[in-house]
């Protein structure tokens, strides 16, 4: 039976970690359970929730930065970022409702993410209370924090197993003068051509969608740029495309949908690779670097990814306990990832066994 | 960084980030080998510079401007 407790302050925080820690007990972080899905079930005896310690703690639009509690939505977030024309320009997935904190905890970035950076990248500072309920200050407002290791950006993709996220200071950037999407009739081959083509020039793109045929590309910058380019790209004007990319992101668009006995895959790869006839598809985004493939439940006995090229990870539509492992057990930085997880978390409180396979 | 700002880290973290940077570095390098001492400081150092008296953001001696954020 899992005892649920609402987060009401750091002091809280602290005490509860302390607590768990001393009844040998373990604890899992959860925002607004809009990820619960991804990554591998936790079975914790406590279940601390983040939604209450929420609120913008600062923020400084012509400094480039805001502040904000865990618990804050990321609509919420989003909001008061776009009233003062910014945004958070990786696009982090909102799904149901995520949280600051837990958007960060899973670091999963959104369409624009090769072309305005990573959430991670975003990521300025944090403070975490760590598996000693010790809380602790990482980072800060600025770009340029070189005291200490970026232990703020460990904890973005860090599933809650590195300590509890209790406060995030994003980069913010300014929204686009001008943005517009066009759609063209492009293979994925002649898309991962075209894509490499745009790398290798100084190109307003801001990020593209390819599926059954059709390449999206959003361009967005300043006006006489995205004309200019856009005009040079042809292809159809898309209207609404606003909304289309929020579907991208949050994958409600029914190219997302999981056809009937299939598991949707998630590949995060080398943008050149090759595509293999075998194992095409259905969604491509980053320029060649996601590519969202409903396959089989065990596709990773069959689908051999070169050596170094990239990873597959499970996304939807596994029952619970079937699904595979978060990380394959061939991940490179699996061992390291281990070993700084039991180095930061001592009395292995968090539970880990949201991203490393039990026993592994 | 590295060498001539360590003593500044121990009065811009305390003691819970200067352990978790120092779990961070056994990680990386479980033996301790790679440029010890360096980058963060240990929490001895930090004890004894502790024992040096602190007023108004400054250390004893000329142009130690503490940093904090």
């Amino acid at each position: 039976m899992t005892e649920t407790i609402f987060a009401e302050s750091r002091e809280h925080i602290s005490e509860l970690l302390r607590e768990t820690a001393q009844r040998g007990e373990r604890l899992a972080v959860t925002g607004n359970a809009s990820k619960d899905w991804l990554a591998n079930p936790v079975f914790p005896d406590r279940l601390l929730v983040m939604q209450k310690f929420s609120g913008i703690e600062h923020y400084e639009p012509s400094e480039l930065c805001i502040r904000v509690r865990a618990g804050t939505p990321l609509r919420e977030l989003q909001e008061a970022l776009a009233a003062e024309g910014q945004q958070l320009a990786a696009e982090p997935p909102d799904f149901s409702g995520a949280t600051v904190g837990g958007a960060v905890a899973a670091g999963l970035s959104g369409p624009g993410r090769p072309y305005a950076g990573a959430l991670r990248d975003q990521v300025l500072g944090a403070q975490r209370v760590d598996g000693l309920g010790q809380p602790g200050r990482f980072g800060g407002e600025v770009m340029k924090n070189v005291a200490g290791y970026d232990v703020s950006r460990l904890m973005a993709g860090s599933f809650g197993t590195l300590g509890v996220l209790t406060t995030v200071s994003f980069k913010v950037l300014p929204l686009p003068e001008c943005s517009e999407t066009r759609v063209l009739a492009v293979t994925p081959e002649a898309m991962q051509a075209e894509c490499t083509r745009w790398r290798q020039k100084y190109v307003p793109v801001s990020a593209t969608c390819w599926h059954a045929g059709l390449l999206h590309v959003r361009v967005s910058g300043a006006e006489p740029a995205v004309r200019a380019f856009a005009g040079e790209l042809g292809g159809e004007l898309m209207p609404d495309a606003a909304d289309f990319w929020c579907s991208v992101r949050d994958q409600t668009h029914e190219m997302f949908a999981i056809p009937e006995g299939s598991c949707l895959w998630r590949l995060a790869v080398n943008p050149l690779l090759p595509f293999d006839p075998a194992f095409m598809p259905k969604v491509i985004e980053w320029g060649g670097a996601e590519r969202w493939l409903p396959g089989p439940s065990d596709l990773r006995q069959t689908m051999q990814l070169p050596a170094a090229s990239g990873h597959l990870s499970p996304w939807r539509g596994w029952p619970a306990d079937e699904k595979p492992d978060w990380l394959d057990s061939g991940f490179g930085a699996l061992p390291l990832m281990r070993t700084l997880q039991r180095e930061l978390d001592p009395h292995q409180i968090f539970c880990s066994e949201r991203i490393f396979a039990e026993g592994g | 960084m590295g060498v001539e700002k360590l003593n500044q880290m121990c009065v811009q973290f305390g003691r819970p980030e200067l352990l978790t940077f120092q779990a961070v570095k056994r990680a990386f390098d479980p033996a301790g080998v790679l440029n010890p001492g360096k980058a963060v400081p240990s929490l001895q150092r930090c004890a004894e510079l502790g024992a040096m008296h602190v007023r108004g953001g400054r250390l004893p001696g000329p142009a130690r401007v503490l940093i904090c954020d």
